[in-house]
């Protein structure tokens, strides 16, 4: 099978698996007992306004039908009208998407950042102090509750020593920036506000930083184990007794290609920092899908609801789909298929 | 029992043993070398406490986890109450200590749950390969797509939200990562000679599948299910913290973290001692999880 072949392969598959997601959404929303109607107009409204929105909003029909119906509205870019907020879905999507982009983005970079080294340290002074540090290290990464560590955290960095802001994208008494593309930081230098940027990125570092803790354990891990795998093999054993550098070995010779199964690790762990967001957005009051996902689910705004965990699972699958092209195009013994 | 039923089953214990002697040693050989690496004998000794506390709980304390006493509320760690007193004056150790029976009964069910179906999908669908193996693969693919804490949302909403719907709400996203894993180590054990060797001796495809391909697909679903172990304590934690797992007044730690919200800033130990707990109970298997997968992946040892 040739490239192509392949990515168009790999496309339809992740056509089919968006299809079951969506599938999946409708069921559960669908089985749920509590009435979205009941739980807007509450307890006293009358039974004629009762029907009459159950009709407007195509509850009345039977389930086949309104599942159709989603799929075709889906198809056209119609998400539906929000219970809660009364406004077309995707207007609130658009608007909350860039900035749980913004702050996966961030956290990413740091666990990257600091992941990346840790592993690479840890490979190569395996079974010693430096890799005992650094797997406890991120192990403590993974048992980390998000949302414990962000509380006491922002306890210790805002409250106690002051060093760090409120929760929240930026200081109270300043203006969001005119929307342009949504993201903060880029609208906030688009108008040239150095001010609100340092701002809006101070506000970043806490969320970002615990949001990026459990990547950067799984990315330190995946860069040492793949790197002893790389260090073990014959050509490196070549390398070193042609009398290069240790440095040379590790960095030039070893590091791409162990890079290549912690390029995967990134992608995937990317898709899940989105939702990871959930909780994190929830402490640090953060504007994004995450609050956004957790209101609409306690309204029971159905609509929103399916909209929002596709969008997720549209970009996970995205980041999955990059990740398996990237890794055919990086490793040339990979076989298509 | 009567003697020569001991005898029998002695014989019989005996003779297993030569039969497996090969498995045995490998198996001595794995437990030599765990108990060779401290970190997984921390892990062992945190999951042990954790164990302990959880079995032993009313022993431990002699206050109610649900009691009220107002007028002691928000009390700060003392002699009496080493936690302190939360914001309904409840005694926080005694809730921290039940607290773990909970978090242990979802995690052990959980756990059942999914890793039972999902091994017997992976380990049936790999060996039968064709079109049943592209159906569950792709089911498989369409949960793991899902944003899992949001899909437990979801369904634990769904359902009513509880102690029971939140095991239900996580068995239903957890499956899938062991179907995979024990699809692909189906694959490879299917082409071993060995199981030729069963095959061509005449056994049935359910006796090769459940008594000759499942227990060699065992040692990754172990150590994937001890990793997961503290993944699924903080889900469950997670979906409490936001309302939608156990309600209260149960001792449930994500509860109890969220009740100490409002208060963190001055009356920190109501949220700080339940966090730490579960960073303890998940970090024990988390260690354990990581020395058994470089024990039994030859490639790391």
């Amino acid at each position: 099978m040739d490239f192509r072949a392949y990515v168009f392969r790999r496309f339809l598959l992740m056509l089919i698996v968006l299809f079951g997601v969506v599938s999946i959404t409708f069921v559960v929303s669908h089985v749920i007992p509590a009435d979205p109607i009941g739980a807007i107009l509450g307890p006293k409204a009358p039974d004629e306004v009762i029907e009459k929105l159950r009709h407007e909003w195509g509850l009345d029909r039977p389930l086949h039908e309104q599942f159709v119906n989603y799929v075709w509205n889906l198809l056209h870019g119609n998400l539906g009208k929000s219970i809660r907020t009364n406004r077309p879905i995707i207007l609130d999507l658009m608007e909350r998407f860039p900035d749980t982009i913004e702050l996966s983005t961030a956290s990413m970079i740091i666990a990257v950042c600091v992941g990346i080294p840790l592993g690479i340290v840890s490979a190569c002074r395996k079974d010693k102090i430096p890799d005992h540090f650094s797997r406890v290290f991120s192990l403590f990464g993974i048992s980390l509750p998000v949302f414990w560590s962000g509380l006491i955290l922002l306890m210790i960095f805002y409250y106690r020593l002051n060093w760090l802001p409120s929760p929240g994208p930026y200081s109270t008494n300043l203006r969001p920036p005119p929307a342009v593309t949504g993201f903060i930081s880029i609208d906030s230098l688009i108008v040239g506000d150095v001010g609100l940027f340092l701002n809006h990125l101070e506000h970043m570092i806490l969320p970002a930083f615990v949001l990026g803790f459990s990547s950067m354990a799984s990315i330190a891990r995946m860069t040492r184990s793949s790197m002893l795998e790389v260090l073990r093999q014959d050509y490196i054993k070549a390398a070193r007794s042609k009398g290069l550098k240790e440095r040379a070995v590790v960095f030039k010779h070893a590091l791409r290609n162990a890079m290549i199964p912690t390029v995967t690790i990134i992608g995937l762990n990317y898709g899940s920092l989105l939702e990871g967001a959930v909780l994190t957005e929830t402490i640090f009051a953060w504007p994004g899908l995450g609050t956004y996902v957790t209101d609409a689910i306690l309204y029971l705004d159905f609509q929103a609801v399916m909209s929002t965990t596709l969008l997720i699972a549209l970009t996970y699958s995205l980041c999955n789909l990059i990740v398996d092209v990237l890794y055919a195009f990086l490793d040339p013994r990979i076989k298509y298929g | 029992m009567g003697v020569g039923a001991g005898k029998s089953f002695l014989q019989w214990l005996d003779r297993w043993k030569t039969e497996h002697e090969a498995m045995l040693d490998d198996f001595k050989y794995s437990l030599h070398l765990l108990r060779r690496s401290p970190l997984s004998m921390v892990g062992l000794i945190l999951i042990s406490t954790f164990l302990f506390i959880a079995v032993f709980a009313p022993f431990l304390t002699k206050y109610d986890p649900i009691e009220q006493d107002l007028s002691n509320r928000l009390q700060p760690p003392c002699s009496e109450n080493p936690f302190g007193r939360d914001q309904l004056g409840r005694d926080i150790m005694s809730r921290v200590i039940y607290g773990s029976r909970i978090s242990l009964r979802i995690g052990i069910t959980v756990i059942a749950i999914a890793a039972t179906t999902g091994t017997v999908l992976g380990v049936v669908a790999g060996y039968l390969g064709g079109r049943i193996d592209e159906i569950v693969m792709r089911i498989t693919d369409m949960f793991l797509a899902f944003p899992s804490l949001i899909l437990a949302m979801a369904i634990s909403a769904a359902l009513g939200r509880s102690l029971e719907n939140t095991v239900v709400a996580i068995g239903m996203v957890a499956w899938p990562r062991y179907a995979r894993l024990a699809r692909g180590q189906t694959l490879s054990v299917k082409e071993e000679q060995f199981i030729e060797a069963v095959r061509s001796l005449g056994a049935s495809r359910k006796r090769i599948i459940f008594s000759h391909v499942l227990p060699q697909c065992l040692p990754p679903i172990i150590v994937q299910a001890t990793l997961n172990m503290g993944g699924i304590i903080l889900t469950a934690a997670g979906l409490g913290f936001i309302g939608f797992g156990a309600q209260p007044p149960i001792p449930e730690w994500g509860i109890m973290i969220s009740d100490g919200r409002n208060f963190i800033m001055r009356e920190w130990w109501v949220s700080t001692f339940p966090g730490l707990a579960m960073l303890f109970a998940v970090l024990g298997f988390n260690l354990l999880g990581d020395g058994l997968r470089d024990v039994l992946d030859p490639r790391l040892r």
